[in-house]
């Protein structure tokens, strides 16, 4: 795989607050690459930086190999796709898409085919001549894509693309852009607060938190082996079960040692996913761990019942996802003793996150 | 029926006001319009259209013309000036924005006679130009700077430029600043982008400024007065002239209606303008 974009040490300073903080990564060729992370975690500033809109105070971007660190947005060979879709209001959707390649100066006929060639692709032929007014919001973000895509940019940058998007529309235009994506075959950097978005979408998935990132790596690897509590908590829901760390698992005051794989000692999270945990009436054989407690919760999703329970006599809630299909009539009510059960292998023990000076934040 | 009470309760006063010092002096003039003088001032109550025959002569629709034409000029120059300017002051940082709008309004603040006798000093045979000209030694004999249309031309763009300024801000500011970055991001030059991407997106805010220095320059009759020395009238000094000098009320009132038809044709077609720009920023 070569490599795409590489970002080199960045850092970003706006005024006293450091928005992004020695950030390096590698972007690969046709990979769809996703900066996920709460608002203010310096994602979109990071973004901004690799089209030229923000200038790093330090480190490098490198496209093609080629440094890039201190070029205008307009010579860099990447296109951004705006959260706003910044169309042109007073142009008419193909004038929007024929922008860019008006820029480049390209001959009138060329310009004509290949507009015509994006909207037919993007099945906006019928809207050519409408402003972007009289669109709906999937409608604009199809000529925002196809206005970036027009330019056959080696990557292609989208500032939360789908968030102005309903929940259904969204969903489809996921897998939309995926399949586009194989289509054109460039390089999709993603930036998104929504961490389903990333897990279905992307390929790899870089977390980042306060600047820093505190996670590379493939939706999967991201989901079932959160490097930091921050991670674990961000993507999916966790719980988490506070105590001590020894060999062999983690020593949680009323529940005993809870197994599980551990390379340190010291203060550590139990953690397991929901759907990892089952619920027992009586304590389990040996080989699993358990936590007894009473039902606090129910809330019932279609799909399957997340059923809460307190633990610790009541210091702790773990929840657990129980598909709808295997609920019984009856078998869970509100104040019912269970206990919640699962495998050593699903424990992944935690470090508590370094107490960071937040370092402020930029949305 | 509350709601159509509490309509009535939250326009009632801007309705009253326009209807007591708009639609009734508006009346008013429409109805003198058709009428004969009286033989010592005043209106003598005996339908006629003779008094639309003479406005129609040469005579008056050449001081219309050269009217429009010092204004239509006034109009330009203040675009010209204020666009930069409002360009500047959006560029500026966000807690200066509100201080540099302060110092273009800032003029306001004095009454508009000292400010137009303000330039009659400036613009004077002895006035601050042609001596510092003068001591300069760029010229040997005084420039006709007062009592001509460059002075009132002059005094029209200073009055009206600040409104100007505010217009264009105003549109300006509402540009979704993406859209500028977007412009760079597809390849333009700022140059490019300000041309295709800025200035046709503050195409209201133009239209509105633009209006405004013309509706109210071709009606101006102080600043020509001043300015122009008398010798040079304009529309408004004309009316001023049948009203209270010729005593020809229905002769005025003519002509005012002329003035009024032609400043509603303005103004309609910048709320056509403005109409169509709210469209495309809707949604």
């Amino acid at each position: 795989m070569t490599v795409s974009i590489e970002l080199r040490n960045i850092t970003k300073r706006f005024g006293s607050v450091t928005a992004v903080d020695d950030v390096s990564l590698e972007i690969r060729d046709n990979e769809i690459f996703a900066l996920l992370g709460p608002s203010g975690c310096g994602k979109t500033t990071l973004l901004r930086t690799l089209a030229g809109f923000e200038v790093p105070d330090g480190g490098q971007v490198l496209v093609g190999g080629q440094d890039v660190t201190g070029w205008r947005p307009r010579k860099r060979p990447l296109n951004m796709m705006f959260q706003s879709y910044a169309l042109f209001p007073h142009m008419t959707v193909e004038r929007n898409v024929a922008y860019g390649l008006e820029m480049e100066k390209r001959p009138r006929d060329e310009i004509r085919a290949r507009v015509a060639e994006a909207l037919d692709s993007a099945q906006l032929s019928r809207f050519a001549s409408r402003k972007p007014d009289q669109l709906s919001g999937g409608q604009r973000q199809r000529v925002a894509l196809a206005r970036a895509l027009v330019k056959r940019p080696k990557v292609l940058l989208l500032d939360e693309p789908l968030s102005a998007l309903d929940k259904k529309l969204r969903e489809e235009m996921q897998l939309e852009l995926k399949r586009l994506q194989s289509e054109v075959g460039i390089t999709f950097l993603v930036v998104t607060h929504d961490q389903e978005e990333a897990l279905v979408m992307a390929d790899r998935i870089a977390v980042l938190r306060d600047g820093r990132l505190a996670q590379v790596g493939p939706p999967q690897a991201l989901y079932e082996h959160p490097a930091t509590h921050f991670v674990a908590s961000f993507i999916g829901v966790m719980n988490f079960l506070e105590g001590t760390a020894v060999p062999g698992g983690v020593e949680v005051p009323g529940a005993g040692l809870l197994h599980g794989a551990c390379d340190f000692t010291g203060p550590a999270s139990m953690a397991v996913r929901p759907e990892r945990v089952s619920l027992a009436e009586v304590t389990p054989g040996e080989g699993l761990n358990a936590v007894p407690g009473q039902i606090a919760e129910l809330a019932y999703h279609g799909t399957d019942l997340s059923v809460h329970v307190d633990v610790l006599d009541g210091r702790a809630r773990m929840a657990a996802r129980v598909p709808a299909a295997q609920v019984d009539a009856g078998a869970f009510e509100i104040g019912r003793p269970v206990t919640c059960c699962w495998a050593p292998e699903h424990s992944r023990i935690l470090q508590p996150d370094a107490n960071e000076t937040l370092t402020g934040s930029r949305p | 029926m509350r709601n159509r009470l509490k309509s009535v309760i939250l326009l009632g006063p801007g309705l009253g006001w326009l209807a007591l010092l708009m639609v009734v002096p508006c009346g008013l003039i429409f109805t003198y319009s058709v009428f004969e003088r009286g033989v010592y001032g005043g209106i003598d109550y005996t339908f006629t259209l003779e008094n639309f025959r003479r406005a129609a002569d040469p005579l008056f629709l050449g001081i219309f013309l050269r009217s429009a034409k010092i204004a239509g000029l006034a109009t330009l120059i203040a675009i010209l000036i204020a666009y930069p300017a409002a360009f500047a002051i959006t560029r500026a940082p966000r807690d200066w924005q509100t201080a540099l709008l302060i110092l273009v309004i800032l003029p306001f603040w004095s009454n508009y006679l000292i400010r137009t006798y303000a330039w009659i000093v400036m613009l004077n045979r002895e006035g601050l130009i042609n001596n510092g000209l003068a001591g300069l030694g760029v010229i040997d004999e005084p420039l006709p700077l007062l009592y001509n249309s460059f002075a009132v031309v002059v005094g029209l763009v200073y009055n009206y430029t600040p409104f100007v300024v505010l217009a264009i801000y105003a549109s300006l500011n509402r540009i979704n600043r993406e859209t500028i970055e977007a412009s760079e991001d597809l390849g333009a030059s700022g140059w490019v982008t300000f041309w295709r991407v800025i200035v046709p997106q503050t195409v209201p805010g133009i239209a509105a400024g633009g209006v405004f220095v013309f509706v109210l320059s071709i009606g101006n009759f102080i600043t020509p007065d001043l300015l122009g020395g008398g010798r040079l009238q304009m529309v408004g000094n004309l009316i001023y002239d049948q009203f209270l000098s010729a005593r020809d009320w229905p002769f005025g009132a003519t002509l005012s209606m002329f003035l009024i038809a032609l400043m509603m044709i303005l103004l309609f077609a910048q709320a056509m303008v403005a109409r169509r720009a709210a469209g495309e920023g809707a949604g």
